[in-house]
């Protein structure tokens, strides 16, 4: 009888023992796996800004009471239930923080694309605006632009007048705003022109204005046709004094 | 002589009465066997849901540690042990909150991919 009842004590001794071992080991590793997550948290650098600090905080206060109830009051369920408690709340944060980091990055990539898109626009914009304060004349692909004689040319010179000078900085702005554009300047005049020598002399002095504004040679043409190509003017056909610009390549 | 047994017989008891009285004074239960049935169907339901939802594709871990706390939390319910099945199945709740991080990070990683591929 007393053999009986020391093996039934001793039973369940050892299953009590068995079942705190278990308990025990498994409060032992979260606790070392959520001390792990938290050093992750606190060196990684990049995470830093963005820690949910309100579950930070919880899963700190569930990893002290893991320990507290591990080590002082040999509480081993109850340190198995917060170890877990810290480790999950622990991965929760690394992942939160992961997550605001992810999103940072996408604003930062989205913010960066809207910019480029922004300068593109206006970019656009202005070249649009350098057309229309150039008073060109769009004809299917070609602007067209005529300057006649008594506004750009000072009397019986081929000096520029200040009006003349403002046409062609306005002229130089689409061209520079339109880097593939070439410009074609034809002289014309009123009375026949030996030679197309007026016409030639009037076309290539607007050409080296435009060359000092920097615009370079290979992209200009000129040329005098005299008085051969009269314009229509109140239903009539006239020679008329003038220089004709025609730019291609504008997109 | 039956009197000696007799005895013994009834030291044995009184001593396990006595050992007993002393669980259940140390390890007085604190939730009802109701209570934590509740819980665990809780907990059930709302694993089906995510799992509906494809919890598996982004946070199999997790899930997998659910089932496992459920299937303890249910054993331990059965053997009688209504404070260690309550702990268990708050383990498992626990992981609720991590799943739901888990499938924000997803669609945060997802749209940060598309932002890159359109720069």
């Amino acid at each position: 009888m007393k053999k009986q009842l020391f093996i039934t004590l001793l039973i369940s001794l050892c299953w009590i023992s068995m079942a705190s071992a278990s308990s025990k080991s498994e409060a032992r590793e979260e606790i070392s796996e959520a001390k792990e997550l938290l050093n992750t948290i606190e060196k990684t650098r990049k995470y830093q800004a963005f820690v949910p600090y309100r579950n930070y905080h919880d899963a700190k206060v569930y990893l002290d009471t893991a320990i507290y109830q591990y080590e002082e009051e040999s509480e081993y369920d109850e340190a198995a239930l917060y170890a877990v408690l810290a480790r999950v709340e622990m991965e929760t944060v690394l992942t939160i923080a992961m997550t605001r980091l992810a999103l940072h990055t996408r604003l930062e990539i989205e913010k960066d694309l809207y910019e480029k898109l922004a300068a593109k626009s206006s970019w656009r914009a202005a070249r649009t605006i350098a057309i229309v304060n150039a008073n060109l004349l769009q004809e299917g692909r070609l602007y067209r632009q005529i300057l006649f004689d008594g506004v750009v040319f000072q009397r019986g010179s081929l000096t520029l007048t200040r009006e003349g000078d403002r046409t062609v900085d306005a002229i130089v702005q689409v061209l520079k705003l339109h880097p593939r554009s070439r410009i074609k300047i034809i002289g014309h005049t009123m009375i026949k022109d030996t030679n197309n020598t007026i016409s030639q002399r009037k076309a290539e002095s607007i050409a080296s204005s435009l060359k000092r504004k920097g615009i370079r040679g290979w992209r200009m043409q000129t040329m005098g046709v005299g008085s051969e190509k009269p314009m229509e003017i109140n239903d009539r056909m006239k020679a008329v004094d003038r220089v004709e610009l025609i730019i291609s390549g504008i997109r | 002589m039956i009197k000696e047994q007799q005895m013994i017989a009834l030291r044995a008891i009184a001593i396990f009465l006595l050992l007993f009285a002393m669980n259940c004074v140390v390890f007085a239960d604190k939730h009802s066997q109701r209570e934590v049935k509740a819980l665990i169907n809780e907990v059930e339901t709302k694993l089906d849901l995510i799992r509906a939802e494809g919890a598996q594709n982004y946070a199999e871990r997790a899930v997998s540690q659910i089932d496992r706390y459920i299937r303890n939390a249910k054993k331990l319910l059965d053997d009688g042990d209504e404070d260690l099945a309550f702990y268990e199945i708050s383990k498992g709740r626990a992981y609720f909150k991590l799943i739901e991080a888990k499938k924000e990070l997803m669609i945060a990683r997802i749209k940060l991919e598309n932002a890159r591929s359109h720069r």
